[in-house]
């Protein structure tokens, strides 16, 4: 591990930290250009080719004596957890109380991609209540 | 809750760098400790008192609102 510091000691944490954000988000990029100009199986080995170099990046900078990620990165990823589950959670259940409200009014009728999307929120609200009850009782 | 950090910080002729590394977080974190937006773990608050040599509670000031008080 001494190496390893030694090579990786040159930068900071704050360094390597944006370097691995960019190559996770290139990953992302790769692989929604690739559909969008019609060569999704480029896209799709671009993305797993990439997401593969920043894990082991991420890794390795893990692994030694740079700090990466701390406390607050720990903090910062559960308030955009928060907020995503708020929005997807809270926003589904206005979308869809309304959409069903309206589907038994006779107004509207649920297409198959409507009623998918209807269970997968379901889905994800269920594993919300899961995971609450789980480390309700772990805490 | 306001915290004497950087004053601490400073007296020492330490960077936020510095002493991020010293204590084993991310320059971030002590920029946002000191601008009173993240308040730290005990775990962290600790290791500053440690590192600085005095009580958590000669840096970080329960209950002070923003003039100090």
């Amino acid at each position: 591990m001494a190496e390893t510091n030694g090579f990786l000691g040159r930068y900071s944490g704050e360094t390597y930290g944006r370097v691995l954000g960019a190559v996770y988000l290139s990953a992302a990029v790769v692989f929604l250009a690739g559909m969008w100009i019609g060569r999704a199986r480029i896209g799709f080995i671009g993305f797993v080719a990439l997401f593969l170099v920043g894990l082991i990046a991420d890794f390795a900078v893990q692994r030694s004596s740079v700090t990466v990620y701390d406390e607050r990165d720990n903090e910062v990823s559960r308030r955009a957890s928060e907020a995503n589950g708020r929005l997807f959670g809270g926003g589904g259940f206005v979308v869809f109380v309304c959409l069903m409200a309206a589907e038994f009014a006779g107004v509207y009728e649920m297409g198959v991609v409507v009623e998918s999307l209807f269970l997968s929120w379901s889905a994800f609200v269920l594993t919300w209540g899961v995971f609450y009850t789980y480390y309700s009782y772990r805490l | 809750m306001k915290n004497r950090l950087r004053e601490l910080r400073e007296e020492r002729g330490l960077s936020q760098r510095e002493l991020a590394e010293r204590v084993g977080v991310t320059r971030q974190t002590i920029n946002s400790v000191e601008r009173g937006r993240y308040d730290p773990s005990l775990e962290l608050a600790f290791e500053l008192a440690e590192f600085f040599g005095c009580h958590t509670e000669d840096i970080f000031l329960y209950g002070a609102d923003e003039d100090g008080v």
